[in-house]
């Protein structure tokens, strides 16, 4: 009868409509979910824990890993704009030259780059940061840029 | 397997499975809900032909259906109707009948998928499975129902995952702290001495065995084996006549990263400008 075939139309017109609130729910989490997700693979570090850290935007600075592998003169120096992370060598003196031309090139490429973090691992000594820190000011006297030099922490769990 | 019984609206005699005996099924001559039971029970070998004579009105494609499943039950019956709209030769499976009309054949599909329908005789369905047909029409459209009301827990369960990863999910921002370092090619005590009297200053020395110590304008190099200790320190300091507002860290080049770090954290808990310089010298 055409009152049967009513019937059937319209239920099937209620399953459909009742999807539409999943679909809401799905893409809420989606979106969620892209925007609280890293799409950036970091490579661990075992950085010092501090209370008082300002947060940063990693994106928009140059990050300079010291890992307390290699010699204790001259550990494992890593380089990189969070990705691309290319290992430099094991001489101290071609270690600083490394740095200082990367960080010049970088600022020179972007400008707008807030400043350089250097994460340095807890086992590191500090003559070490200091070394790194001395190739970033020197390549920031030489490009007259002025921008802060930042040691990497983590906060306590 | 099946029972017959006698509609109380429209008179007309029907059979239902066995399993739909004393529930609430739905006439197929005149659409009306019976409850089928003892006070409308018959006997199916009376009346069956008188009923289909009545029944000849229908015009659209599903009652016609249902009336050539009813005409089918009696032989003779079956020959009417293949001459007059349905032209099904007896003894065929139905599944494979093409020529049928398409809601006879679903509906056989149908019965014969739930194997209501015994198709090993090769004999076409009788007036059983039109009201079998039925029940099967009134379960689908109950499960159907109960499909749109799934959606509800598993909208929730959604929104529960939704709140459990807003809970657990960390922003974790890297942090950072300023490394106010002066600039020195060479770790020099030319600096230290630039600070030693001047009593704006707090000096705190990290030794090569990362132990802290103090010295204010107040008293000279102090120890500070802990963090703790260099805490009450930092803060007594800061209690002096000379309200000292800057820090110098002077780290010892052999000292750990972390612990430099440590210091710089209390001076920042305490509001101190921090300098941190590199020396080799021992204090």
């Amino acid at each position: 009868m055409d009152t049967r075939v009513e019937v059937k139309q319209r239920k099937q017109e209620d399953a459909e409509l009742d999807i539409t609130p999943m679909i809401d729910v799905v893409f809420l989490l989606l979106a969620f979910f892209v925007v609280v997700s890293k799409m950036d693979p970091k490579p661990a570090v075992d950085l010092p824990i501090a209370r008082y850290g300002k947060p940063v935007n990693e994106k928009e600075a140059i990050s300079l890993i010291v890992r307390s592998t290699g010699t204790l003169e001259s550990p494992v120096i890593v380089y990189g704009r969070i990705q691309n992370n290319v290992e430099l060598s094991l001489d101290p003196e071609e270690q600083n030259q490394q740095i200082t031309d990367f960080v010049a090139e970088e600022f020179a490429k972007k400008p707008n780059l807030t400043g350089v973090i250097i994460k340095t691992e807890s086992g590191v000594k500090y003559q070490n940061t200091n070394r790194v820190f001395s190739a970033i000011k020197k390549a920031f006297d030489e490009g007259g840029i002025e921008k802060p030099v930042l040691v990497a922490v983590e906060e306590p769990q | 397997m099946s029972f017959s019984f006698q509609c109380p609206v429209c008179r007309s005699v029907r059979t239902a499975a066995e399993n739909l005996f004393g529930k609430r099924v739905r006439c197929v001559d005149c659409d009306n809900f019976v409850i089928v039971d003892d006070s409308t029970l018959v006997d199916p070998q009376h009346d069956t032909v008188g009923q289909l004579l009545d029944s000849q009105s229908g015009d659209d494609l599903i009652r016609n259906s249902d009336k050539l499943d009813s005409m089918e039950s009696t032989s003779e019956t079956a020959v009417i109707s293949s001459q007059k709209d349905q032209p099904q030769s007896s003894g065929q499976v139905p599944a494979a009948d093409d020529s049928g009309g398409g809601s006879v054949r679903s509906a056989w599909r149908a019965e014969s998928a739930e194997g209501g329908f015994d198709g090993s005789n090769g004999n076409p369905p009788t007036g059983t499975d039109a009201e079998e047909f039925e029940a099967f029409e009134m379960t689908k459209k109950g499960k159907r129902a109960e499909d749109e009301m799934d959606m509800t827990p598993m909208v929730d369960v959604v929104f529960l995952l939704l709140i459990f990863f807003m809970v657990t999910a960390s922003f974790t921002l890297q942090k950072s702290m300023d490394l106010p370092t002066k600039t020195q090619d060479e770790p020099s005590p030319n600096v230290v001495v630039d600070f030693e009297d001047n009593p704006e200053y707090v000096s705190v020395f990290v030794s090569e065995n990362n132990e802290f110590r103090v010295r204010t304008s107040e008293y000279d190099w102090e120890d500070a084996p802990n963090r703790h200790e260099l805490n009450v320190k930092l803060r007594d300091a800061k209690e002096a006549v000379s309200k000292p507002e800057k820090m110098l860290i002077m780290a010892h080049a052999e000292c750990m990263h972390e612990s430099v770090v440590q210091a710089m954290d209390i001076g920042i808990e305490h509001e101190y400008k921090i300098q941190v310089i590199m020396t080799e010298e021992s204090f």
